[in-house]
């Protein structure tokens, strides 16, 4: 930093003295003149002093120097001038510094420069100094000193790297920071080249930076490289990088000031991955993502918001949403409550509620969120996730509705609903079994146990037994006991639930209360039982009755008689007409209880359904009707009849009624009856007993099948009117009926039904 | 033919009802029907007769024994039952004479050996006819065993 021009100068000029001092001048300009000239009028201040150090000579500058006059510093001492005026040791041959007074009471700092004078015997005679005003100079060097000082310590200390190179790229200089940043001595550092400590993958970046700034490119760059230290450890250095211009004098250099950015970087580097990371979650993400106002506006929504609500896109969905509450809230209100619930708490979770889609269809969802708040603690915004929840409230819907269903099914069931456990303990059971029971409440119900229900507690593990072993029952029939001891029909459903290991845990029961339709079957029965038994009585009576009625009927009718016999004519005209009457009324009588008596007979007397020929039933009727067929001239005509279940004297008797009344109540000259029988699709045998006799009025066709009922005086068709009674009873006995088709003077057709399979007889 | 055996045919008649009786009486008088007629009242009665027990020890023994079925104290079953057990008795024929047509009444009668069933007609005309008709099959068409001595 130093310039040394001028000392060299000097010491040229002093030594050129020096060889040609000459101490008297020649009188013709001689070469020793030239020099003394040069002496005198050199630009360089000199002294020449003897050896006590008093000046013998000084020439023009040097009485400059000093503010004097040249030839008033001859004799004098020259550190008179000194300040302090220190006696100097000029005898070293070294250049020294002296601050020095002038004439005019300024200070000056002189450098000299001495030079020993010998003898031609060697011996020191004196010494010659140079001298030269450095006072400016040393004032620069100073301040340089004091700069490059500063400069130094700032080098040396800053905690920022600094770096010089010259323009080969050879470190000249590093500081500690440097040093400590790629973990380098300086030493190791000083003379190589950036291609050293740059990562391989930048050393041509690097250079071509270096080599632009070089060729005058570029007077600074910001550069930012990867150093890689002496450990392998790669450091960031953000670089600011300038060039310092040489001169003639003085090479250029490169000035790089490098920060460690490397925490930076790192911290650069995950916040990016931090905002990729979070960016690809709240694009991608499942929820859907926002940031909405207290106003009701998004300021932020992710794909996924818009997806769930049927937008196409995030910026379509916060474009069309001016007011979140009034235009997404199927409850308007309930935004109001997310913003309330805000207000006390900053995160909220699980908010349910349902949401307007695009297309108007609605959606559950719930919200979790958080409020960001200003710093005078407003909420800004409500930071958020929308979970669509639709499928899981349909599911729970669905499951409430069906629990809703089947727990109407339970408590509606018209069927006790109970589960009870193995020992008795009673579980659950429905309103019906505690109205069923007797009991006031389900609680009161649960109190007791089962087995208190039982008549016969033994009964309930007889019932429990079944259970384990069956699994299940259907329709069991048991007597149980209400709470207040009555005892109670039930039909019982029950469910067996086991366990892993096979054990019954549970039952599972379904009780109808049978007692009501059982005490009704039973009073059915009893009266079915009273009817039959009276029936039979009934029948019974008239059958005693017209069998003891025939006694005394018998002696009205035989004396009667018998007087008739004996006294017709001898007792006068009345007496013979009473006789009559009272004869005629005995027989009458005698023929009414011989038809109820044959009447009551069809129920009490019949015999045993059996296989029976109908062709032989008919055969036997009508041999016994011969006289009457003989006599009318009657022609009877019958189809095949079929083998019937039936008993055979009572149809032979329906047969011989029907063709009776037939051949009774013929018409035409020629009277015909045709008997016929057809296979009927009901499970009967259809038998019919067709005439082309007088018919009968259809307002009669009911009547004329009760007993003793008559449509014709007895003159005309004498009978007590019981035939076709004991036919209907008859048909009704084997399971049929009958019926008659007539019109009045087109003939009858008789038609009767009997049942073809056995089993109809009572 | 009656005249052939001009001994009078002995009958007796067990009949609660005496309008029977005399009915019978009646029908055989109108029959020309020559009979000495005992007549029972009971079962008990009748056999008391055929046993000639107390006042009956000099009844005849009847040819023939027309008997009701319907009797106070025994019945004409019982009666018919005990006859027909006796060995003593059970060769006089015995015609059951009834006013019923049941069908189970006919068959146990002849289950219990009856000789004939006869029911009562209501018919006046029928009922002297039938009290001929017994009077002529049993004493001039049936050969009747022949009667023991000490009877």
């Amino acid at each position: 930093m130093v310039s040394t021009g001028d000392v060299c100068f000097a010491d040229a000029l002093i030594a050129m003295s020096h060889l040609t001092l000459p101490i008297d001048p020649p009188s013709v300009p001689s070469e020793l003149d030239v020099f003394r000239g040069l002496f005198e009028e050199a630009p360089v201040a000199y002294f020449e002093l003897d050896a006590e150090g008093m000046v013998v000579r000084a020439n023009r500058a040097a009485g400059e120097l000093l503010g004097h006059e040249a030839a008033e510093l001859a004799g004098r001492s020259v550190w008179n001038f000194a300040v302090p005026s220190d006696p100097i040791e000029i005898r070293r041959a070294r250049p020294f510094a002296q601050e020095c007074l002038r004439s005019d009471g300024s200070t000056i700092t002189i450098e000299f420069h001495p030079k020993p004078i010998h003898d031609v015997n060697g011996c020191v005679t004196g010494t010659r100094l140079a001298a030269l005003d450095i006072t400016l100079r040393q004032r620069v060097e100073q301040l340089v000193r004091s700069s490059e000082e500063r400069f130094r310590r700032a080098f040396a200390f800053t905690v920022v790297g600094m770096v010089l190179q010259d323009l080969s790229g050879r470190f000249t200089l590093v500081n500690e920071a440097f040093c400590h940043m790629t973990g380098y001595s300086a030493d190791e550092l000083i003379g190589k080249t950036l291609r050293s400590i740059i990562h391989p993958d930048e050393i041509a970046d690097a250079e071509a930076g270096f080599r632009r700034m070089v060729a005058g490119e570029a007077s600074s760059v910001v550069v930012e490289h990867r150093f890689v230290c002496k450990d392998g450890s790669v450091t960031w250095g953000h670089a600011s990088v300038c060039v310092v211009e040489g001169t003639d004098e003085f090479p250029g250099y490169i000035l790089a000031v490098v920060e460690d950015v490397t925490a930076a970087k790192a911290n650069a580097a995950a916040l990016q991955q931090a905002e990729e990371k979070y960016r690809s979650i709240f694009e991608n993400a499942v929820e859907g993502i926002f940031r909405s106002t207290p106003q009701g506006q998004f300021r932020t929504a992710n794909p996924a918001l818009a997806r769930m609500l049927g937008y196409d896109s995030p910026d379509q969905l916060m474009g069309a949403i001016k007011d979140i509450g009034m235009q997404l809230y199927v409850l308007p209100e309930l935004r109001e409550e997310f913003k309330r619930l805000h207000e006390s708490s900053d995160a909220v979770r699980e908010f349910d509620c349902q949401l307007f889609r695009r297309d108007g269809r609605k959606l559950w969802v719930s919200l979790h969120s958080r409020a960001i708040r200003d710093s005078a603690g407003r909420i800004i915004y409500f930071d958020g996730a929308a979970q669509d929840i639709s499928a899981r409230k349909n599911a729970e819907e669905a499951l409430r509705q069906s629990e809703e269903k089947y727990r109407r099914f339970f408590e509606e069931d018209l069927a006790g609903n109970y589960i009870t456990t193995p020992d008795g303990r009673l579980l659950a059971c429905n309103p019906t079994f505690v109205r069923m029971f007797g009991y006031a409440s389900a609680e009161e119900a649960q109190g007791t146990r089962l087995a208190s229900l039982y008549a016969n507690p033994a009964a309930r593990d007889e019932f429990v037994e079944l259970v384990r072993r069956r699994q299940q029952l259907r329709y069991h029939e048991k007597e149980l006991r209400g709470r207040d001891g009555s005892l109670m029909y039930v039909i019982e459903n029950a469910i067996g639930v086991f366990d892993d290991a096979g054990e019954l845990v549970e039952i599972r029961g379904y009780i109808l209360d049978d007692t009501e339709r059982r005490k009704k079957e039973q009073a059915l029965a009893k009266q079915a039982a009273e009817l039959a038994r009276s029936n039979a009585e009934l029948e019974q009576f008239a059958y005693v009755a017209s069998h003891d009625l025939q006694e005394p009927l018998r002696m009205i009718s035989s004396y009667t008689q018998l007087l008739a016999r004996r006294y017709q004519g001898k007792l006068g005209a009345d007496a013979d007409d009473f006789i009559a009457f009272a004869v005629d009324g005995a027989k009458r009588m005698q023929q009414l209880i011989t038809d109820l008596l044959a009447y009551s007979r069809v129920g009490t007397r019949g015999r045993e359904m059996r296989a029976t020929s109908a062709e032989a039933t008919l055969a036997d009727a009508l041999a016994n009707l011969r006289t009457a067929i003989q006599e009318n001239a009657v022609v009877v005509t019958q189809s095949a009849l079929p083998e019937v279940f039936a008993d055979p004297t009572q149809l032979s008797q329906m047969f011989q009624n029907l063709i009776g009344n037939a051949i009774k109540f013929r018409d035409a000259a020629e009277p015909r009856i045709h008997v016929a029988c057809e296979d009927g699709v009901d499970g009967l045998w259809h038998f019919s007993v067709q005439d082309n006799g007088v018919g009968i009025d259809e307002k009669y066709s009911e009547r004329i099948f009760q007993v003793f009922q008559r449509l014709h005086n007895r003159k005309e068709y004498p009978g007590t009117g019981i035939g076709l009674a004991i036919c209907k009873k008859i048909a009704e006995r084997h399971g049929g009926r009958i019926w008659v088709e007539s019109q009045p003077g087109h003939g009858s057709t008789f038609r009767f039904t009997i049942l073809k399979q056995q089993g109809a007889q009572q | 033919m009656i005249g052939t055996n001009l001994k009078p045919v002995e009958v007796l008649l067990v009949e609660d009802n005496t309008g029977d009786v005399r009915l019978t009486l009646e029908a055989m008088k109108e029959g020309k029907v020559i009979n000495n007629l005992s007549i029972a009242s009971d079962g008990v009665e009748a056999m008391a007769f055929l046993r000639k027990e107390g006042r009956y020890k000099d009844a005849a023994r009847p040819d023939i024994i027309l008997l009701d079925l319907n009797l106070p104290k025994k019945d004409g079953r019982e009666v018919l039952a005990e006859i027909k057990a006796d060995p003593s008795l059970r060769l006089i024929p015995v015609v059951v004479l009834t006013t019923s047509q049941a069908e189970e009444d006919i068959l146990r009668t002849y289950n219990l050996h009856a000789n004939c069933y006869v029911t009562k007609p209501v018919d006046l005309e029928q009922f002297i006819n039938v009290v001929k008709s017994i009077n002529d099959f049993w004493f001039s068409v049936v050969k009747l065993p022949p009667v023991a001595q000490n009877a």
